[in-house]
């Protein structure tokens, strides 16, 4: 079961619209390295993990990526406010508009769908918890292409929180690696 | 004050929080900072673990040379909030350590401080501005949509 709480992890208040910084974002919603999978990832892998450790911390991981997920969705919401059909054409969002209105939609920065082939689920901890590796990495990097891509204090804020987050994930998925890694070798030996 | 046993105490006998510098003023004035020392060089303080999205100092690793956004309240309920998000944020970070690390007692310790801490804020931020969490609901009439929801810009 899950609980929500009435509050973002990180406040978000973006005062100026920019459409095109929304539509760059919007993979870290939807996109392969995105919030949306890296959540359902963690929380549908971590029905095999062998032991307490594997299965509290990608419940606990995946529980605060959905977090992420709010926080990525409040920047595109903000992002997009009242933005006027023109703009919208302007910024290449005109598609967008004639499928989904001003909703969300969890896409990549080029408009391709989410899907589960992002969840990337094998059942064997070792091969998981690399993919769990390579996807806060992946989620670091496409954090600092945004940053790059903007001069706006408001979302360069949580862009920085959200990057610093993927490390911290990424040393405790490695930390637990190594662990069942060296199980591992123990058997063998 | 030297003892984490003072420092509940101290705690306890404090119910108002009404400045936004009042957290990182008391970790000063009431030696938190020391605390926490004792239990872990590793671990910042709240308000610096909060606005750099990392708690601990070994694993901190800044993008070029930017610095962290300094995160500000523009009113009462923003403040108790921000407070609400430093410390949720500082026991989250605890918990994935702990997760792996389930031995380490200093850090169970610190995590149950934060998180005491953690429910007077949010009893007195619930009696004031309505419920973060529906499951403490406590008023006579609905209020859960009645203060913003967190997406929304607040001017």
């Amino acid at each position: 079961m899950w609980k929500y709480e009435k509050k973002l992890q990180y406040p978000i208040n973006i005062k100026k619209r920019d459409l095109k910084m929304a539509k760059y974002l919007v993979t870290q919603y939807g996109g392969a390295n995105g919030e949306l999978g890296a959540a359902f990832r963690y929380l549908n892998q971590r029905y095999t993990m062998p032991d307490e450790k594997g299965k509290a911390l990608l419940t606990d991981i995946g529980t605060e990526e959905l977090a992420h997920v709010e926080m990525l969705s409040t920047m595109i919401y903000q992002l997009m406010k009242d933005a006027t059909l023109e703009e919208l054409k302007e910024a290449g969002l005109d598609s967008h508009y004639a499928e989904h209105g001003k909703g969300l939609y969890p896409t990549d920065a080029n408009g391709v769908p989410f899907t589960v082939a992002y969840f990337a689920t094998t059942g064997d901890p070792l091969a998981d918890l690399s993919e769990d590796m390579a996807a806060e990495q992946k989620a670091r990097a496409v954090y600092e292409n945004l940053i790059n891509l903007t001069s706006d204090p408001d979302v360069i804020g949580p862009l920085l929180y959200l990057r610093q987050r993927e490390i911290v994930h990424f040393a405790r998925f490695k930390e637990l690696y190594e662990y069942y890694k060296k199980i591992e070798l123990n058997k063998k030996n | 004050m030297n003892s984490i046993y003072d420092y509940y105490n101290y705690m306890n006998n404090l119910d108002n929080y009404n400045n936004m510098n009042d957290m990182n003023n008391l970790n000063n004035i009431i030696g938190l900072n020391n605390v926490m020392n004792n239990y872990n060089n590793n671990v910042s303080d709240p308000y610096t673990g909060f606005i750099r999205g990392n708690m601990f100092l070994d694993l901190y690793d800044p993008y070029k040379n930017y610095q962290p956004a300094q995160v500000s309240a523009k009113n009462e309920r923003e403040n108790l909030l921000l407070q609400i998000q430093e410390l949720a944020f500082a026991m989250n970070d605890i918990a994935l350590y702990l997760d792996i690390n389930q031995n380490d007692i200093n850090m169970v310790n610190l995590f149950n401080t934060y998180s005491k801490k953690k429910k007077e804020l949010c009893k007195t931020y619930e009696a004031k501005f309505g419920p973060l969490d529906r499951d403490y609901y406590k008023y006579n009439d609905w209020r859960w949509d009645n203060n913003p929801w967190p997406w929304e810009v607040i001017k």
